[in-house]
C-alpha cells in the first residue's frame, strides 16, 4: 500500500478463526485485519499467533492489504505477536492504544530489530496507530510525525467514548472532534485515515450514513466487522459520477495547459489551478476502484470470484 | 489424563470443532501414535495427516508422542497451526514440571 492513497474498507477478521482467515481473498475488502487483540481470548493468544503468523505465509491474499493488530504493548503478548508476525511481512501492524510517540518509537525499534534478522527491508512493515484515548487525540500528530514507519492513524471508537466516558448517539456529533482531529494530523503527514467501526451489523443504513460523514470529512477509509458492511461502505465512499467527469476533463485541460506553458486554465468557466488538479487526481485515484467510471484497478476481488 | 500405566500424562488441546477447523489433541509419550478422525474417510486426508504429524513431530524434537486430530474441513495449515499449538502447550507444561 505504499504508494496507494485509496483504502475504502478494512474488514476485522478474529485471528483465530480459520474459516473466516481463509475466505479473506472473496470479501471484497480492500484491505483486511487479522485481529489477535479484543477478538481472540486470553487462553487462545498463542493458537491465534500461531494460526495468523501461518496463514500470513500460506494464503495469497489477493487484492485486499493485510494488516494484523497486534495487542497493546502493555500486555504479555506484544513482543510475542510481533516476532510471530513481523517475519511474514504483513503490509503493516496495527497499534491499538497510542498514547504518544514513545509508543511508536517502542513498536518502531523491535519492528526494525525483526525485520534486520529476517533480512526484510527496514521500513517494510508499516505501523496503523490507533488513537482510542483523550490523550491520544490530542496527540495525534505528534504520533502521526513522530516515524516514516506509521502510514496510517485509526480512529478507536469504543475505546474512547469510554474514555470520554460516554454514550454512542446515533447522530455521532459526539466523535466530530476526535474525528476532525485525526484527519487533519493524518492529512498533514501524508498517512491514510480509517474511521472507527459501527457496531450494528443489522442497521446498514445507519453505517451508510456514518460512512458518508467519514469520506466528507476526509478519512479515507472505515473499519468493518462484519463482510456485509464492505459493499455499504464502498458505496458511501463512491465520487459522485458529476464530480467525476468534471474532474476527467480538468486533467483533459490540465494536460493542454502544461503543453502550453499555462499555469492557471478555466474549465465551465471556473478557475483551475493546482488544488483543483489535486482534488481531481485524488477523485479519478478513487473512482478507479468502482467498475461503471470505466477507469480501471478496481478494488477487491468479488468480480472474480 | 492417566496413561494405561496409572502415570500423569502432559496433555495439551488446540483448535476448535467449528467448521474449517480441527482439534488436535497432544500427549507425551515413548512412541508416536495419530489418531485421525475426519468428515468423511477420503484415504488422501489421513495420509496428509500423518505426513504432516510425522514432519512436526520430528521438528520439535518428540521421541513420541499420541496425537489425535478430529478434523472438520480444516485447510493443511489451518491443521499445521493446531498442531504446533498443542505440541508447544505440551511442552510448555513439560517445561514447567
Amino acid at each position: 500500500m505504499n504508494d496507494v492513497t485509496v483504502c475504502r474498507s478494512a474488514l476485522y477478521i478474529p485471528g483465530n478463526n480459520p474459516g473466516m482467515i481463509q475466505h479473506c481473498p472473496y470479501f471484497g475488502a480492500d484491505s483486511v485485519i487479522l485481529d489477535l487483540e479484543d477478538a481472540v481470548a486470553i487462553s487462545e493468544k498463542d493458537a491465534a499467533r500461531k494460526l495468523v503468523s501461518s496463514f500470513l505465509e500460506a494464503l495469497d491474499f489477493g487484492k485486499s492489504v493485510v494488516v494484523v493488530r497486534i495487542n497493546g504493548a502493555d500486555t504479555p503478548y506484544f513482543e510475542k505477536d510481533l516476532l510471530a508476525v513481523v517475519p511474514q511481512a504483513p503490509e503493516a501492524i496495527r497499534l491499538p492504544k497510542c498514547e504518544s510517540p514513545k509508543d511508536i518509537l517502542f513498536a518502531d525499534e523491535l519492528i526494525t530489530k525483526i525485520e534486520t534478522a529476517h533480512a526484510i527491508p527496514e521500513g517494510t512493515v508499516k505501523i496503523h496507530a490507533m488513537i482510542e484515548s483523550a490523550l491520544g487525540v490530542e496527540r495525534a500528530f505528534d504520533i502521526a510525525s513522530c516515524s516514516s514507519r506509521v502510514e496510517a492513524l485509526t480512529l478507536g471508537g469504543q475505546d474512547l467514548l469510554a474514555d470520554y466516558g460516554i454514550q454512542k448517539t446515533q447522530a455521532g456529533h459526539e466523535l466530530f472532534y476526535p474525528r476532525a482531529r485525526v484527519v487533519s494530523a493524518a492529512k498533514a503527514n501524508g498517512l491514510l485515515a480509517f474511521d472507527t467501526v459501527w457496531t450494528d451489523t443489522t442497521d446498514l443504513d445507519g453505517l451508510k450514513k456514518e460512512s458518508k460523514l467519514a469520506c466528507e470529512l476526509g478519512f479515507t477509509g472505515k473499519a468493518a466487522i462484519h463482510p456485509s458492511q464492505i459493499d455499504v461502505i464502498h458505496e458511501a465512499f463512491k465520487p459522485d459520477p458529476k464530480e467525476v467527469h468534471k474532474a476527467k476533463r480538468i486533467m483533459a485541460s490540465a494536460e493542454r495547459a502544461l503543453s502550453e506553458g499555462k499555469g492557471a486554465f478555466a474549465v465551465d468557466g471556473r478557475m483551475v489551478d493546482a488544488p483543483v488538479i489535486k482534488r481531481a487526481q485524488h477523485l479519478l485515484e478513487l473512482a478507479k476502484f468502482y467498475p461503471e467510471f470505466n477507469l480501471g484497478d478496481q478494488g477487491g476481488v468479488k468480480d472474480h470470484v | 489424563m492417566k496413561s494405561k500405566d496409572g502415570f500423569k500424562r502432559i496433555t495439551a488441546q488446540a483448535g476448535t470443532l467449528e467448521s474449517s477447523d480441527c482439534l488436535v489433541t497432544c500427549s507425551l509419550q515413548d512412541n508416536l501414535e495419530i489418531e485421525y478422525r475426519g468428515p468423511d474417510t477420503i484415504e488422501i486426508l489421513r495420509e496428509r495427516t500423518e505426513k504432516l504429524v510425522k514432519e512436526t513431530t520430528s521438528r520439535y524434537g518428540l521421541k513420541g508422542a499420541y496425537i489425535s486430530i478430529q478434523d472438520n474441513g480444516a485447510l493443511e495449515v489451518t491443521m499445521k497451526a493446531r498442531l504446533e499449538t498443542a505440541i508447544e502447550r505440551c511442552l510448555e507444561v513439560a517445561n514447567h514440571e
